[in-house]
């Protein structure tokens, strides 16, 4: 009997954002008839809405298709989703490393962008196979021959022979699929070695508890065995074990070495099947784990409130209910003298952050204040302790501070040389340093810099598109903690300070960040029967100042016919309008004004 | 039972003002007769000589571009239908630009006593950019027609804030009110309705600052006031005995029956309206109802408007509400009255949404 693993192929499509990988995935489904074409919805692979209306993929998915090649014999070929974002850097490791190949889709008419790269490194660190595809070639301004040497000459890539491919029109699909039976190497592992298999991802399930999605490296699972994570040592019973279909989770008697597949096993959250751990079997345990877990952190830090504080149990659930399905959301009660009961969450980064406030707001219906990122700082005691502050609120006295570090990131952003000034201007704005400019190929440079993460997440991104007109791309990871010369700014409305709009700032910047806030506030505070004076201080220092004039005129218009209804409705109107506001002493701050102090640059 | 008010809403005009959202249309075709007709059922269907009323008003749109007689059969048509009294106070709006001669000659022979005329400005710039077609001696004209035709309580409309307006002009704008010598004035302040011209140019406009129009309030009160013409309500200004029996019934929440596209009711409690729609008026759809009138928030909340503001009992809850220090400068609160000044009249949306 031949060799099980033999038809076994397991692979990645790695991309970078809209270059057609979520609808690669769906025409290899329909080629393999996974799906009907009836059945198949747009990138069912991505079943989130709101990944659907971003056009990125947040979580990772697997599916196992059937494929019959033409050399006859039919393949397990075993699609290993992955995240398509910086922030989901580790997610993608891990799925990487379930992997022996990886399918590269280039966009033919952009060619080779920052998450290419990054994606395509990160793929030649777990010794995959790569397959390059040229996509898009049924666009006008297609340049398929221009991209597949930008690819050979980038990543040195052979591209001759790569396949030249219309994921939207399916032409040369089945191409992809024969090169990944021809390319891609069998799994190898022996299934009667002590198990070995790494988590690449897992989801909640109300009715079986978390679903572990593994590879299996060594060895065999079945239900009924006791197995461990061994990284946290945790213990559960198998119940049980199978192969994801398109459209359902097929049981099976057992997961054998180089197979993925699922495991339930009663886990009540995913925070125990963390991805990146291995699973042993307790009575007969691995001596090592596999390569490559840590525990993902939180980067990135902000209040998230209701607002109206009658919602505050219901977004602790909605809170508790996310956090089942996504290890990396961090979240504590916080009380804010301005905004009343909410809590400090963590993510990962700012997209992960717009991600859940998104997904608070419109699957559970709940009305946020959020208040400024915040990166971990770590401030040098003079006492020689070191606090990590990710609330500017627990910033301590600056007389008693030595000194402070924040993080700093290695950055990378490829685009057309045209916007290299741009680009370096924006770069040097936000306190970058400098490190490597580099020539790909003729239209496309990699301007290497070192940047603060707090810089990168206040409206980093759309800086950039605005300036490059969406030609520029981002990639980057965190480099370490690094001196630097911290302020905290304080906003005082009428003499009072709003806990909830204080921030922490390199010092350079805080007179202009300071005059800004204080020009958006002003726009956006309504005028009241009063003047409101707005200052931003550092410590007791005021370093700017708008005064928000007293209202003048509110006067409803003629009576239209004794249509006293209108007028009524009016003012209902104005009363609502005062509900969605956030009362600071005497001072009605709307809920836009906090989204504009957010977003500085617009 | 208390004399109510009648409203007639005429939605005819001879063009379309680029600040006006109220319904009308051009008085084109066989629109007119089935206007007439139309209206003629409405208030046959509603007919009721138990119905006494001491108010009838006929508003717009402009219903000085109906045809004198039409207008005439018309109003005789609601003597038909209700008990009016002999001394009802009986409006109409007019246009300056219309032809006034025949119309007023007609309508006052039917019994009209009381005219409205559209001005807005004296100053013609101003008035251009409103939309009028007509100018100044124009206004001058339509005045001395109405006169001639025995029409001695007049009003004139105007606005402030308008495109390109100042306080010189204002002042200009308030001395021909002035020496006009009309009883009564109404002066609106410009508000940019949502799917009018000016919502969409608003920001071409050279529209004044909300300051400016506040100074412009105010020294329209104390011009007006120092000539005889004592405001008694946010917008309007009337010589002693010449104040608006009609739209006093607004603010005094007294009850209206309404007729024609758009008009409100008010009557024997409840609330109800016909559709801003030619459609459904032809068609004669039924009224909509819009819920029960008359509460003790709308009382308060309509006689605020007025300068001797709410009279009653005051409640504790109010009392205590207006006392707030934030409030205390545009309120005057005594004994069985509640009231805004003229500052609170400036800023009363805010102020009355405080206070509900």
């Amino acid at each position: 009997m031949s060799d099980y693993r033999n038809n076994i192929r397991n692979f990645s499509i790695i991309a970078h954002i809209d270059h057609g990988k979520s609808t690669l995935a769906d025409r290899m489904l329909e080629l393999t008839e996974s799906v009907s074409k009836r059945e198949m919805e747009e990138q069912l692979l991505d079943n989130m809405d709101i990944e659907r209306e971003r056009g990125i993929t947040i979580k990772a998915r697997a599916v196992k298709l059937e494929y019959k090649a033409q050399d006859g014999e039919v393949y397990d070929l075993n699609l290993i989703d992955t995240p398509g974002h910086v922030d989901f850097n580790y997610e993608v490791s891990r799925s990487l490393a379930a992997c022996e190949g990886a399918v590269l889709v280039v966009d033919a008419t952009q060619g080779i962008e920052a998450q290419t790269l990054g994606n395509t490194y990160l793929a030649l660190d777990h010794d995959l196979e790569i397959c390059p595809v040229i996509n898009k070639i049924d666009l006008p301004a297609a340049d398929p021959e221009r991209v597949s040497a930008e690819v050979e000459e980038v990543i040195g890539l052979p591209c001759e022979e790569a396949p030249r491919i219309s994921a939207k029109t399916g032409e040369n699909v089945e191409q992809v699929l024969e090169e990944i039976v021809n390319l891609v190497p069998a799994p190898t592992g022996d299934p009667d070695a002590p198990l070995r298999a790494l988590i690449f991802d897992s989801v909640y399930d109300s009715y079986r508890g978390v679903i572990v999605y593994v590879r299996l490296m060594e060895g065999t699972i079945k239900p009924g065995d006791t197995m461990r994570m061994m990284a946290t040592g945790a213990e559960f019973n198998v119940v049980e074990v199978g192969y994801m279909r398109a459209r359902s989770l097929e049981p099976a008697k057992c997961l054998r070495a180089g197979e993925v597949g699922y495991i339930t096993a009663s886990i009540k959250t995913v925070s125990e099947a963390r991805v990146g751990d291995t699973v042993t079997l307790a009575t007969r345990p691995a001596s090592e784990p596999l390569p490559g877990y840590r525990k993902v952190n939180p980067m990135v830090f902000c209040g998230v409130y209701p607002a109206d504080g009658a919602d505050y149990e219901n977004l602790k659930e909605a809170l508790e209910k996310l956090q089942l399905n996504d290890a990396a959301l961090s979240f504590e009660p916080e009380t804010s003298g301005a905004l009343g009961f909410g809590f400090r969450c963590g993510f990962l980064g700012l997209l992960h952050l717009e991600i859940i406030q998104e997904r608070l707001e419109r699957e559970y219906n709940l009305d946020l204040v959020t208040t400024i990122p915040s990166v971990i700082y770590k401030i040098h005691m003079a006492s020689g302790e070191v606090l990590n502050i990710d609330n500017p609120c627990n910033y301590p006295d600056p007389a008693d501070i030595d000194f402070c570090e924040e993080p700093i990131t290695n950055a990378h952003i490829f685009a057309p040389p045209d916007y290299v000034g741009p680009i370096m201007e924006l770069c040097q704005e936000r306190r970058g340093t400098f490190k490597d400019m580099q020539y790909l190929a003729a239209d496309r440079v990699d301007i290497h810099y070192e940047l603060p993460l707090n810089e990168i997440i206040y409206d980093f991104f759309d800086a950039l598109k605005s300036r490059t007109r969406g030609y520029a791309s981002l990639d980057y990871e965190i480099l370490g903690y690094r001196q630097s010369e911290l302020v905290k700014l304080d906003v005082l409305l009428n003499g009072e300070q709003v806990d909830a709009l204080s921030f922490i700032i390199h010092q350079e910047k805080a007179y202009g960040r300071a005059r800004k806030i204080a020009e958006k506030l002003k726009e956006h505070i309504p005028r009241t029967l009063f003047e409101i004076p707005i200052q931003i201080a550092i410590g007791g220092k005021v370093i700017a100042r708008e005064t928000v004039k007293a209202l003048r005129k509110d006067v409803l218009a003629k009576c239209y016919g004794g249509d006293i209804t209108r007028k009524k409705k009016l003012l209902e109107k104005q009363k609502e309008g005062k509900k969605r506001m956030r009362q600071f002493g005497s001072v009605e701050v709307p809920q836009e004004a906090f989204m504009a102090v957010l977003k500085l640059d617009e | 039972m208390e004399p109510i008010g009648l409203y007639l809403h005429v939605p005819f005009c001879a063009s379309r003002c680029p600040y006006c959202d109220f319904f009308t249309q051009w008085p084109v075709g066989d629109a007119l007769t089935v206007y007439a007709e139309t209206m003629k059922t409405e208030l046959r269907d509603t007919r009721d000589q138990q119905i006494c009323a001491d108010s009838v008003y006929f508003g717009g749109g402009t219903p000085s571009v109906l045809p004198g007689a039409v207008f005439a059969d018309l109003l005789s048509t609601v003597r038909d239908c209700f008990t009016v009294t002999p001394d009802a106070e009986t409006t109409v709006e007019c246009n300056p630009s219309s032809d006034l001669e025949t119309f007023l000659t007609a309508a006052v022979e039917a019994g009209v006593n009381r005219v409205s005329l559209g001005m807005q400005s004296a100053v013609d710039a101003e008035r251009r950019k409103l939309g009028r077609t007509s100018d100044r001696k124009r206004v001058e004209e339509a005045l001395s027609i109405a006169r001639k035709c025995g029409i001695q309580n007049l009003t004139l409309d105007v606005m402030l804030g308008v495109p390109g307006q100042t306080l010189q002009s204002l002042q200009e704008t308030l001395q021909f009110l002035i020496d006009s010598g009309v009883p009564h004035v109404s002066a609106y302040m410009l508000k940019l309705e949502e799917g009018t011209v000016f919502y969409k140019r608003a920001a071409s406009l050279d529209l004044p600052g909300e300051d400016l129009v506040g100074d412009m309030y105010l020294q329209t009160i104390e011009t007006l006031e120092a000539a005889g013409l004592k405001q008694y309500e946010i917008s309007n200004f009337a010589r002693p005995g010449f104040e608006s029996r009609h739209n006093l019934k607004y603010w005094h929440c007294e009850e209206y029956l309404g007729f024609g596209p758009s008009a409100h009711s008010f009557f024997r409690g409840e609330r109800f309206y016909r559709k801003a729609d030619w459609e459904a008026f032809v068609s004669g759809a039924p009224v909509v109802p819009d819920g029960l009138g008359g509460s003790f928030e709308e009382r308060l909340m309509l006689a605020l408007r007025l300068t001797e503001g709410y009279r009653g009992d005051i409640p504790d809850e109010l009392r205590e509400k207006a006392s707030q220090p934030l409030l205390r400068p545009f309120l005057e609160v005594g004994d069985g009255f509640i009231r805004l000044t003229k500052e609170g009249f400036l800023v009363s949306n805010t102020v009355i949404a405080e206070l509900l």
